[in-house]
């Protein structure tokens, strides 16, 4: 499909022609024809100045490599391009959702991030990637890279609880969002938690390497803290598909014993076998049955379907549909003009912001160097770092936390922890710190992107 | 088998209780010791001095080669051999070979059976083998094993 | 003990003759004694469920010894060749010497 500019242009005008004087008259022909024309010919947007990095995804993954690439060369030509308008994070969104903090806490502005990190951003919507003419055709035109990076993030896998059953899953997703990809579904939480007048508000932790491990169960914590606060008869049961809580579990179960023993009920190694979500009713693998009032269903994660679109998708061992990548220089095997990054990397790092931010820096100082003639391997790789903090109590604000990076074992031949630790205890006077410690992360983070 | 119900207004929730007794040891000495068992001893311990023949042709197994958990890897075994009341598969066990403990389960089975067959769900820390042994009624000994990668899994 | 867990059949609908296949999951810890406590620094004692045992109208058609490198909360699935309808009583001891028992009807069409 690989068109030349010259033609595309060409083709621009034609259907320019065919639009003005048939339009009206032939109806939806003419209409077609200016539409087809609009997505051939170059996207509004300055011409390159130099090699362009086109970045697909400006969430913490892409809107990091922005910035880093055109800091480490303000002659690379950077777009950044999203399907939303709005930027809002997934971090800090439970303290949103259980009205702790503003909306605006967590919400920003892409423009702002343009312009601080004089990078071009498009609101586009991707729909199609040539990789040989190495064009990303949009719903605004067309944009033409030197090196592509794919940070799309997660899609939703409904597929274990529906079976490939639109309705259902249309009906889980619009009813009972799991609220792990920020916008409505973090809107609709916070409507269901502001409403929830008592009852059972169940809360699903999915398996594989789902999306910020610690998310469901600080949630839980959170919405039992708000039932508590606000007198209301409420348990929230969460139906966890793992053995055991996936991180902090000492601290997280501490939390569930000591805080919330009349609130939170635990139920690990839960296969969900049949949703209901009409009659409300959950049946799991045990033939228990789970009546409830709300909840947040979070299903399985895997990645976002623009990979299959550009055809790198790789199944990997934890989710369908990841980065068929090179685990140590992010670039595609087969292809080294396109790299991806953040959420959608078959390695088993935690799936959260801070990784990718962290990550983000490396891969960015990374494609100046392979724009610049370098040769990325093995040796070009350094750990990200996964901080994460997590809250379990408001007034005063109590969290946990992690910290950890990663390490390639060569005899292994897999990737494991370096450096891990966490603090548990959010009982004693660190546990407060780290609760302001949270909120002076969040704020980092959305500077590091926007600033 | 338990029945619980969400019933909007009650909270028939109270049998359940936050903390399943079964889940978090209560009151267990702490003289309960870990014990390593070596693959070597493990295998040793079930031969018992007999030959034991590879089993590759009559064992089919069903690993995955990566699978997603190495805490849960399912291990499947299908051995082809008549189930009849004077010649039969009477045991099937499934070791590991670099765990600290190697033993995972010991199943004894009968004709009542109908087909020597089973499902486990297999723990493993690292990159390891996963070993089938089948034994008959007579003492004949088969053999097969896997070859399990382990990756990292998540952020704990 | 208190056990969450289940015992079913596998297949849909089957006659006496079939051999059909029988699903024990039980909520359980196999902890090896190996792994410490994040807090205290203390040893999780060896916790394990040790043997299973299922009968079928009185006759032992299974026996499981288990050991530690079996998975938390065990899975395990046997094949069982039905004879009369009846029940599948599956009884659990652990570690502790703790007893549990789950069952399921054994229905043969026709």
């Amino acid at each position: 499909m690989a068109l030349s500019r010259r033609d595309a242009m060409k083709y621009t005008g034609l259907a320019a022609v065919t639009a003005a004087s048939s339009g009206y008259a032939k109806g939806n022909e003419g209409a077609k024809a200016a539409a087809k024309g609009v997505l051939l010919s170059p996207a509004p947007i300055p011409a390159a100045k130099g090699p362009r990095v086109v970045i697909v995804g400006a969430g913490p993954s892409g809107l990091t490599i922005a910035k880093y690439v055109k800091k480490g060369n303000p002659n690379i030509d950077v777009v950044l391009m999203d399907k939303r308008s709005v930027f809002m994070s997934g971090f800090i969104s439970n303290l949103v959702a259980t009205g702790v903090l503003p909306l605006e806490f967590i919400t920003h502005d892409f423009l702002e991030g343009a312009r601080n990190g004089n990078y071009t951003f498009l609101q586009a919507t991707a729909h199609e990637i040539d990789r040989t003419a190495k064009i990303v055709y949009t719903n605004e035109g067309t944009v033409k890279y030197d090196v592509l990076v794919l940070a799309p993030g997660i899609d939703y896998d409904y597929s274990k609880w529906t079976n490939g059953d639109a309705e259902l899953e249309t009906a889980l997703k619009t009813k009972f969002p799991g609220a792990f990809i920020a916008g409505s579904e973090t809107l609709t939480l916070k409507s269901k938690i502001e409403n929830f007048e008592g009852g059972v508000f169940v809360q699903t932790v999915p398996g594989g390497n789902y999306r910020c491990l610690p998310g469901p169960y600080e949630r839980s914590c959170l919405i039992a803290d708000y039932m508590k606060r606000n007198k209301i008869k409420g348990k929230v049961v969460i139906l966890d598909e793992n053995p055991n809580i996936t991180i902090k579990a000492d601290g997280f179960h501490s939390a569930f014993d000591r805080l919330y023993k009349d609130y939170i009920t635990y139920m690990p190694s839960t296969t969900i076998t049949s949703i209901d979500p009409h009659k409300q009713k959950i049946v799991t693998e045990l033939g228990e049955e789970i009546q409830f009032n709300d909840a947040a269903l979070y299903s399985r994660v895997r990645g976002n379907k623009l990979l299959e679109i550009a055809g790198v998708a790789k199944d990997s061992v934890f989710n369908k549909g990841e980065a068929n990548i090179d685990p140590f220089t992010y670039q595609v095997i087969g292809d080294l003009n396109v790299f991806c990054t953040g959420d959608v990397r078959p390695m088993g790092f935690s799936k959260s912001a801070n990784t990718a931010n962290t990550e983000g820096r490396i891969v960015a100082g990374n494609i100046v160097k392979y724009l610049a003639g370098t040769e990325l391997s093995q040796k070009t790789w350094a750990s990200p770092h996964t901080t994460c903090y997590s809250a379990v109590e408001t007034n005063p604000l109590r969290a946990i936390s992690v910290n950890a990076g990663y390490a390639y074992d060569a005899t292994k031949k897999s990737f494991g922890f370096a450096d891990a630790s966490t603090m548990e205890k959010w009982d004693t006077k660190e546990g407060e710190d780290a609760g302001k410690g949270l909120l002076e992360w969040g704020k980092g983070l959305y500077r590091d992107f926007f600033n | 088998m338990e029945r619980r119900s969400f019933i909007k207004g009650t909270f028939a929730l109270a049998t359940i209780g936050l903390l399943n007794p079964i889940l978090f040891r209560h009151g267990l000495s702490a003289a309960e010791d870990a014990i390593e068992i070596p693959y070597k001893d493990a295998l040793d311990e079930y031969l018992r001095g007999k030959k034991v023949e590879d089993g590759s042709k009559i064992m089919s197994l069903n690993i995955p080669d990566a699978p997603e958990n190495g805490a849960v890897v399912p291990v499947e075994v299908t051995v082809d051999y008549p189930m009849k009341a004077d010649d039969y598969i009477s045991n099937i066990t499934v070791l590991t070979t670099k765990n600290k403990a190697n033993k995972a389960i010991s199943f004894d089975l009968t004709p009542a059976n109908g087909m020597a067959y089973l499902y486990v769900n297999v723990k493993m820390g690292q990159t390891q083998d996963v070993v089938i042994l089948a034994q008959t009624n007579k003492g004949r000994i088969f053999q097969s094993s896997k070859n399990v990668r382990v990756a990292l899994g998540g952020c704990g | 003990m208190e056990l969450r867990g289940v015992v079913k059949i596998l297949d849909q609908s089957y006659k006496v003759g079939d051999v059909v296949k029988a699903k024990i999951i039980v909520i359980h810890k196999m902890d090896t004694g190996f792994t410490k406590d994040k807090e205290s620094g203390k040893q999780f004692p060896r916790f394990y469920m040790k043997e299973i045992t299922a009968t079928y109208n009185g006759v032992i058609v299974a026996h499981f010894d288990l050991d530690v490198a079996t998975s938390q909360n065990p899975v395990i699935q046997f094949p069982l060749k039905v004879t009369a309808p009846g029940t599948l009583v599956v009884d659990f001891v652990n570690s502790e010497d703790e007893k549990g028992q789950k069952t399921v009807a054994i229905t043969p069409a026709g």
